[in-house]
């Protein structure tokens, strides 16, 4: 099956900035609502960062942060291609997956300490 | 007449809150002082009123307006500086006292170095936008310099929007100042204060007992963040003080009865004696294109998800 494709530039803009925007517009809680229906399904996605031109920390927490703390790092690893992506905007999704992991393993030790 | 009832606030000289926030500080806590009904600020000796000046001002007037159960009367006294009266005109001071332009005054400022103070309270990239072109005007800016400082806007009003619960929005205002290559921008909101929010999570909850400034302090470290179920990330101010020193700005983060103001290594902690409702940040920013943005590098301990 050919997979979903996503240009991040041209639906979610040069300035992804905003984890919620009022009046239904496109932000990062949509686009992460979008890759974990797919993550779900097992579905195959290509993200396109042609044009992005900020990718603000809170952005790449909601959207990609969170996914990885939902489906841990080896779904998004398989299931997600990522293109055209500068050094600025790799640096920013990969701290906020990193971030969100390293919570998710702080929670679980804690859960198995209680 | 009760004299307590009616006071009079004299401003003069240039009024900013740095390096000196004495007189702005003094001129709040009279007009927050309980049992006022009639304020009158006395612009006459003004030279200069500076963004913050204006915000605070303008902050603390909507403040009172609705929250004091009985009226309290506002009264301005112009500054005697033509300067100073079409700065305060074209920013959009006297809107909020009912007051319009004197009629003769000469346009001195030029237009466009001005973003004039507007009430928001919906998020979108406007005020960024707005910003990028009133800095393009005068300068060719890096792009990386640009793209920092979209993103220390949008995070600032997303931190506002998200966190302050202020019901009556955010104030901002930006000023210009294209022969230094500097620019100045304010944003300031009504809600319940760094402090309030962050003594929610318990982790910090001890700094509901601490003055105000230690709250501002931990807000500026990494992954600090009062969200109880892991909502956000703690990065916004991190990122944004990270911005401006890189850039050799400076940054000023008033709230509730603390004031930390920050350029370089140097941290100027002020414990007020009044309570500011909300909490108002200033950031300076040098714009200038041969500055690099030098970013930390982050220490990651799992495998990347973008190589």
């Amino acid at each position: 099956m050919k997979p979903q494709f996503i240009n991040i530039g041209k639906e979610y803009g040069p300035v992804c900035g905003h984890r919620e925007l009022p009046n239904g517009r496109k932000d990062a809680k949509h686009l992460q609502k979008v890759l974990a229906r797919a993550l779900q399904k097992a579905e195959k996605i290509r993200l396109s960062f042609k044009g992005v031109m900020v990718l603000t920390p809170s952005f790449a927490d909601e959207a990609f942060g969170k996914l990885a703390e939902q489906f841990g790092l080896d779904p998004l690893n398989k299931l997600l291609e990522f293109k055209d992506v500068s050094e600025y905007v790799a640096q920013r999704i990969n701290y906020a997956v990193d971030s969100r992991l390293k919570r998710r393993e702080q929670a679980a030790k804690q859960k198995e300490i209680a | 007449m009760n004299p307590k009832h009616d006071v009079k606030v004299h401003l003069s000289g240039r009024v900013d809150i740095e390096p000196d926030p004495s007189q702005i500080f003094n001129a709040l806590k009279i007009m927050l002082s309980s049992g006022i009904k009639h304020v009158t600020i006395d612009l006459t000796k003004v030279e200069f009123l500076y963004p913050a000046a204006v915000v605070l001002l303008t902050q603390t007037v909507v403040y009172i307006h609705r929250t004091r159960p009985r009226k309290v009367k506002f009264s301005l006294i112009r500054p005697e500086d033509p300067k100073v009266e079409d700065y305060l005109s074209s920013c959009g001071f006297y809107y909020y006292f009912g007051l319009r332009r004197r009629a003769g005054t000469p346009r001195i400022h030029p237009r466009g170095e001005v973003i004039r103070l507007k009430r928001r309270r919906c998020l979108t990239p406007l005020f960024s936008q707005e910003l990028v072109e009133l800095i393009k005007k005068h300068q060719d800016v890096s792009f990386m310099v640009e793209r920092d400082l979209i993103e220390a806007i949008i995070e600032l009003e997303d931190n506002v929007k998200r966190h302050s619960e202020s019901e009556v929005g955010w104030f901002v205002l930006a000023q210009g100042y294209p022969n230094s290559n500097r620019v100045r921008m304010v944003i300031g909101d009504l809600g319940i204060g760094i402090r309030s929010h962050l003594s929610r999570h318990p982790d910090f909850e001890y700094l509901a007992d601490k003055p105000s400034s230690n709250a501002i302090i931990q807000s500026l470290q990494r992954g600090v963040t009062g969200a109880l179920h892991g909502e956000h990330s703690g990065e916004g101010l991190y990122t944004i003080w990270k911005f401006i020193d890189a850039c050799g700005g400076s940054m000023v983060i008033l709230s509730e009865d603390g004031c930390v103001l920050l350029k370089g290594e140097d941290v100027k902690i002020i414990n007020l004696d009044f309570v500011f409702p909300g909490t108002f940040v200033v950031l300076k920013v040098n714009y200038a294109s041969d500055k690099i943005i030098m970013r930390g590098e982050e220490i990651l301990t799992h495998p990347l998800l973008v190589k």
